[in-house]
């Protein structure tokens, strides 16, 4: 199940625009950490709808929040959206140690 | 302007390991290339995911550099690098690039094996 979540996180942020789009997010202030998306799209060569389908991926993922207010949807980087990124990374900082242990063991086998 | 919590929010796309070996680099760089050899010790399955593997670049006896595609995350970039040790041994250091798709911190802590 774990492995799911990294796998649509992943998926998620393998799109430069939509990566870009969250790092926006994720690099608001924490007094005011929302955007719309005519903020979230500035500077971008892509169209609204473009954005706000990014955004619908983003949130599928669990890496942006939605708040709605009567027409207005306001975006926020969800705080605990990269979680499985960290434990991602938490698991291949075990792996190569406990794979160059058996390096080290193969390099005494062999001769 | 990055406040605190941005930078809680990205996340180190490295992982930097480096170690002393008990064996000469060219006897390192045979468990690194040949294929016999290196599945005894990285057989082609990472954390969690079946791993391919594609060499990069190739330096014999100082650098070899993998593609890493693991089946849910995508490719990253392994490279390891040996220089000869002054007790005729090898120093090895592994840097895993490109792990996490996303805003990156590049102060990733240096792992040590334990001496």
């Amino acid at each position: 199940m774990i492995f799911m979540m990294n796998a649509e996180v992943f998926r998620a942020l393998a799109d430069p625009t939509r990566r870009a789009v969250f790092e926006r997010l994720a690099g608001r202030d924490q007094n005011a950490p929302e955007m719309n998306v005519s903020e979230l799209r500035a500077g971008f060569a892509v169209s609204q709808p473009a954005i706000s389908q990014h955004l619908a991926v983003l949130r599928g993922a669990g890496l942006v929040a939605e708040r709605r207010q009567g027409r207005h949807a306001f975006y926020r980087a969800a705080p605990q959206g990269l979680a499985p990124l960290v434990d991602w990374i938490a698991r291949y900082r075990a792996f190569w140690p406990e794979r160059i242990g058996k390096l080290r063991d193969l390099l005494q086998e062999m001769e | 302007m990055m406040g605190d919590e941005s930078s809680k929010k990205s996340v180190e796309d490295s992982v930097i390991f480096e170690c002393a070996l008990a064996a000469p680099p060219e006897k390192v760089w045979r468990a690194l290339t040949e294929p016999a050899l290196l599945a005894r010790w990285l057989p082609p399955m990472g954390p969690g995911e079946p791993i391919e593997t594609r060499l990069l670049d190739a330096e014999p006896n100082r650098l070899v550099r993998y593609d890493w595609r693991g089946a849910a995350s995508g490719n990253s970039v392994v490279t390891v690098e040996l220089s000869p040790a002054a007790d005729g041994g090898t120093w090895l250091r592994l840097v895993h690039d490109g792990l996490a798709p996303a805003a990156a911190n590049s102060n990733a802590p240096i792992l040590r094996c334990a001496a």
